[in-house]
């Protein structure tokens, strides 16, 4: 159960200013992004201002082909990290001469910022962990409120951020999450999810099993391998309702791929029906043209359900150009807007959870020290969106 | 409630009593994942405000172990913090 400190007051800017600066921490898996956003107050003439990324950096723990991220050495990596990123987030971002009303644009300081923001969950325990231990010390140091924030609302305040969509069907897919989550009555509601695996996890344990490079990241290798397949092998299908099922496929696939790798097996799943032999590159495009059209059914029924015709895709696999590309055909067919971002605003980063972490401070919502443990498991529901009505 | 024999107490000096509080409230939240398994009590040390005490008891030196080794781990981050974060270390 997650505690919040809420105040019926709204906070003002700091004095003489008409605009709010966050710090975002995020280390919820094995990257780690800190990030200074600037909110401005409306005015007569921008009754919406756009909030200004002022500096967005994050360090990826990477590991060998093969391998995937455990808790512990992904925790190490944060720890090891987060002070000379915090630092750098620091130095890189420059208050602009509009903002400050001084002569010239000037490098942010301490004082400029008005709290610090940290992923609360869910995620990975023990990254999650090492990262808030930092912000807590900042939060003591530099006398700043904490606001703890749900990653998977980062992800979704900052893709409508940046795309300006107003009120999409909301398709999250990343290596921890699989949700299509739409907004109703202050909070984003959860139509449809995976009952085992994310697709994200998916991607990443089939690249394993191929043993592609896991830099810059799996599933983007796994794009690259899938431009050059050329048989579609049939995988399993797997929508339940508005639900999907991921490991069955996965385990499916990586058989297949065993099978090809083996030498002396002469097995018929090594060959397509017209005797082609099945290479890991067609592997690749089958598996993601199998559950990218399951993600982009249930994104379609969420659209009917909630009667809107816009979709915005977040999370690591929304930078995959091909489900973007699906997607697409999918929403024109049905003549509605698509809205995605690219990888520095849909990979895990610090800037979205300072986009999401001023939105609840600005209502007047931080977070107490003694009640900033993250938690692995934080649903998506579970936040009040105070910062939306209708 | 098991009995917890296995015990270790680390005192961590620090510049100043301030930052022991900062480190003293920034560890304290996090409970033990195993708390039947590991216990563990960060204070300030009565004798002097700027040192931090952390107790341990725990079922076994292996429990114990890993918990220490975890906390030095956090306190070598906190420390850092400390070191590099300050205000004054900017502008």
């Amino acid at each position: 159960m997650i505690c919040y400190d809420i105040s019926d007051k709204f906070p003002a800017p700091q004095e003489g200013r008409n605009y709010f600066v966050a710090i975002g921490l995020e280390g919820s898996a094995n990257k780690l992004g800190v990030g200074i956003m600037l909110q401005q107050l409306p005015t007569k003439h921008t009754p919406v201002p756009r909030a200004q990324v002022l500096c967005n950096i994050r360090d990826t723990y990477i590991t060998p082909p093969g391998e995937g991220f455990l808790p512990r050495d992904t925790a190490r990596h944060h720890r090891n990290w987060v002070v000379r990123l915090i630092k750098r987030s620091l130095e890189e971002s420059v208050l602009p001469a509009k903002m400050s009303g001084e002569v010239e644009n000037r490098p942010i300081r301490v004082n400029d910022i008005d709290c610090i923001c940290f992923t609360q969950g869910p995620g990975m325990g023990a990254p999650l962990q090492s990262v808030v231990l930092a912000a807590r010390a900042i939060s003591l140091m530099w006398k700043k409120p904490l606001v703890g924030v749900n990653h998977c609302i980062g992800h979704i305040e900052m893709g409508r951020e940046i795309t300006g969509a107003l009120n999409p069907v909301v398709l999250y897919v990343s290596g921890g999450n699989t949700q299509v989550i739409a907004y109703s009555h202050q909070r984003y509601r959860i139509f449809g999810e995976t009952l085992d695996i994310a697709v994200g996890n998916c991607l990443d344990r089939f690249a394993r099993t191929l043993k592609i490079p896991n830099y810059p990241s799996p599933g983007y290798n796994i794009e690259q391998l899938a431009k050059n397949g050329k048989n579609f092998v049939e995988l399993p299908y797997t929508v339940k309702g508005m639900d999907l099922s991921m490991s069955g496929i996965l385990a499916y696939v990586d058989n297949l791929a065993n099978e090809i790798f083996n030498e002396k097996s002469n097995s018929k799943l090594k060959y397509t029906t017209t005797g082609q032999k099945i290479t890991p590159e067609d592997l690749c495009y089958s598996l993601q043209e199998t559950i990218f059209a399951m993600l982009v059914e249930i994104t379609e029924r969420a659209m009917a359900h909630v009667n809107t015709n816009q979709v915005l895709i977040v999370g690591g696999v929304g930078c995959n150009e091909r489900l973007q590309e699906m997607m697409k055909t999918m929403v024109v067919d049905r003549q509605g807007e698509i809205f995605a971002t690219d990888e520095s605003f849909c990979i895990d980063n610090g800037i979205m959870i300072a986009q999401a972490g001023l939105l609840s401070y600005r209502e007047g919502i931080t977070t107490n020290i003694k009640s900033s443990v993250c938690t692995q498991r934080f649903r998506t529901d579970e936040v009040f969106i105070k910062w939306r009505t209708n | 409630m098991a009995s917890l024999p296995y015990t270790l107490k680390l005192v961590i000096p620090f510049e100043t009593s301030h930052h022991a509080d900062i480190a003293l409230q920034t560890l304290s939240p996090d409970p033990e994942l195993k708390p039947d398994q590991l216990a563990r009590a960060i204070t300030i040390s009565e004798s002097s405000p700027s040192e931090l005490v952390v107790e341990f008891l725990a079922v076994s030196d292996r429990v114990l172990r890993v918990g220490v080794n975890s906390m030095m781990d956090n306190l070598g981050l906190v420390a850092e913090c400390l070191d590099e974060l300050d205000i004054a270390n900017f502008n």
